[in-house]
């Protein structure tokens, strides 16, 4: 059933007038730039290692917009004409989403050089019109003490789970968490599925529920079931494990299964109609080598530059892009709706 | 020289003296609830607006609303068993808080309404801890006191009362415990301003004419104070209703309620029209419990206050 339009907007009335009343943030002007950041960790290395280079290049502050990327995507597609933010740092999805609406501008090596130093893979995901400058690798992880011996592929992992050779003692992803799809696609992949034939990952998954102690929501929730030891084992991205084990957790390791690991991207975005020139010259500094190594020090996701040299400490931990994978974007997002209902239904039912 | 005797007239009845100022005071009365009124039209009235806009497909940008406006998603959400399961789920979980916590928050309240004990202090103190420490750190509190390796699992292989830890926590009842913590200071509240307005010589009377304490409790008490305890439950409800994080970090994937389910809706499944459409049918449920409330419930409905 359809209303009529006509009616619907006379109705709402002064809403829409109200809502001219655009939200105090910041908006794009010369001297400064609007951008986006997890909080936390992420936020430290973009005040302490970004923005300060940033600056000495363009003389243009840096405003930081903390938050989310369903937020920041919201705000700009309310707001196309006058887009509140000039780069953002977006999710692998909804970055699609804003490249449909033509919302966000291409990438060029003319208008972002350090571009020629990035993996295409890291663009190409996305047509260019994004960049990822980290990638962080799916694994396992487990406390080194109660796991005699790991697995060493996606299979075994979930082979031994369904089991219960680990107990109940397993911290995996709900489908709250927005990478939960690409992980169900991933994990059936590993077992000879596809992205339309899901079977293997379900059917894995549902021998493995008995012996979840978790299903988490948020990546801090599953640090925290790490750090409470509420888990022995569990999926989760590198960096953070990394970043767990650096920071004294002599127990804990981090291991990367076979075939392949799943990518983390975290594509970075002019918006059009923002202060574009000193949104590509953003774009351009979250590339340079000089900051991603302090980031890559402080977060442990792995830049995409290859110019960047990694500490002999930490070197065998990254990933070669070679063992990566991400899946087709276009095909992961019609595929979730499917995949949400099948997790309620035989996950949670 | 006044009349007086039986044949004097009475005396005309004195004609009723308005207040100075005429209809100002009712005026000015508006005028103090203005910045209220202002801050819910835009906190909540124009948000609940625009969600509606966005239920039914619009991108809503400034002046306009664009793209074809369709009932769709609530045919969706209708047609959804899972979701009629969830929003099954949040109701009984919110009336469970709601009883659950009228039930233990009654005897504070009489203590804080009657007592005069130098611990009246200290009860009300704990009373307001729920709301001074916050939703987060009352969740996280209870995943260290429930939790496998908590203070209770530790306690009782200490006491070597349990071989395995037990499983305290993500689940039902670590949802509800959260809960009903979280929203203790709005149910103690409004049942002890009620009793405090509750004449004791009512009570007195019904005992000195043979009514047991149980009896004067059920009888006069409790019925005098019921008010309150509608109060204190709606509130509690409506804000277990709308409950994120407890759901979130304290349950278990069998205890998914909905503003969980708008969370997966928004950002995994990226169908905002479809979020909005069950936040709304929220609202509204929300909404017309308010209504009952007000309808059967409202001290001011008989009152002056009409």
């Amino acid at each position: 059933m359809t209303i009529n339009r006509r009616q619907f907007v006379q109705a709402l009335g002064g809403a829409g007038a109200l809502g001219a009343l655009r939200p105090g943030l910041v908006w794009a002007q010369d001297k400064s730039i609007t951008v986006t950041s997890l909080g936390g960790r992420w936020e430290q290395s973009i005040r302490t290692h970004f923005a300060p280079l940033f600056k000495k290049r363009t003389g243009a502050d840096v405003n930081i917009v903390l938050g989310g990327p369903a937020q920041w995507t919201a705000q700009i597609e309310t707001q196309p004409d006058h887009p509140p933010l000039d780069a953002v740092d977006n999710s692998e999805i909804l970055a699609v989403n804003l490249i449909d609406k033509k919302l966000v501008l291409p990438l060029t090596p003319e208008k972002v050089p350090n571009l020629r130093d990035v993996t295409p893979l890291f663009y190409e995901t996305w047509d260019s019109y994004g960049v990822s400058y980290q990638y962080g690798a799916s694994g396992i992880w487990y406390d080194k003490g109660k796991i005699a011996q790991a697995p060493d592929s996606w299979p075994e992992f979930l082979e031994r789970a369904g089991k219960g050779e680990f107990g109940k003692r397993i911290a995996f992803p709900d489908i709250s968490y927005p990478w939960t799809p690409e992980l169900i696609w991933h994990l059936a992949v590993s077992l000879g599925g596809s992205m339309q034939n899901l079977d293997p990952a379900f059917d894995a998954l549902k021998r493995m529920r008995p012996y979840i102690t978790k299903l988490w929501g948020t990546a801090v929730e599953a640090e925290r079931l790490i750090v409470s030891r509420e888990a022995e084992i569990g999926w989760l991205w590198d960096g953070r494990v990394y970043a767990m084990m650096d920071a004294g957790d002599k127990s804990l390791e981090f291991k990367r299964l076979k075939p392949d690991t799943l990518f983390s991207l975290v594509p970075a975005q002019v918006v059009k109609g923002g202060n574009v020139d000193l949104a590509y010259q953003w774009i351009d500094t979250l590339l340079d080598p000089e900051p991603l190594l302090s980031y890559y020090q402080l977060i442990q996701y792995t830049p995409t530059n290859t110019k960047v040299v990694i500490p002999e400490a930490t070197r065998s931990r990254v990933m070669p892009v070679s063992e990566g994978r991400v899946p087709d974007m276009r095909e992961l997002i019609a595929a979730t709706p499917g995949i949400i209902a099948r997790w309620n239904a035989e996950m949670r039912g | 020289m006044a009349l007086t005797g039986a044949g004097a007239a009475p005396a005309a009845a004195p004609a009723p003296v308005a207040p100075r100022g005429g209809a100002r005071p009712r005026a000015r009365t508006g005028l103090l609830a203005a910045p209220m009124a202002a801050l819910m039209l835009a906190g909540f009235l124009l948000p609940g607006l625009l969600m509606f806009a966005s239920s039914l497909g619009a991108g809503v940008r400034p002046f306009s609303l664009q793209g074809e406006l369709s009932w769709a998603k609530y045919a969706e959400l209708a047609g959804s068993a899972y979701l009629w399961r969830v929003l099954g789920f949040t109701l009984a979980v919110s009336a469970g808080v709601a009883l659950v916590n009228a039930v233990l928050a009654y005897p504070v309240a009489i203590f804080l309404a009657r007592s005069r004990s130098r611990l009246n202090r200290l009860c009300f103190l704990i009373t307001f801890t729920p709301v001074a420490v916050g939703m987060n750190m009352v969740t996280m509190g209870w995943l260290i006191v429930l939790g496998r390796n908590g203070v209770i699992n530790s306690l009782l292989s200490m006491a070597g009362l349990t071989s395995e830890p037990l499983p305290l926590v993500y689940g039902m009842s670590a949802v509800v415990i959260g809960l009903a913590h979280i929203s203790f200071t709005f149910m103690v509240l409004p049942i002890e301003a009620v009793l405090r307005t509750i004449d004791p010589a009512l009570e007195r009377a019904a005992r000195s004419l043979g009514a047991s304490r149980w009896r004067t409790f059920v009888d006069v008490t409790l019925p005098l104070s019921w008010e309150g305890v509608a109060a204190g439950m709606l509130i509690v409800f409506m804000q277990s209703c709308g409950a994120f994080v407890i759901p979130l970090l304290l349950g278990g994937s069998g205890t998914v309620m909905l503003p969980v389910s708008i969370w997966e809706t928004m950002t995994v499944a990226n169908d905002r029209a479809g979020g909005a459409a069950i936040a709304v049918a929220l609202t509204l449920i929300a909404l017309a419990i308010l209504a009952v409330q007000l309808k059967y419930f409202n001290p001011l409905r008989d009152g002056d206050g009409r």
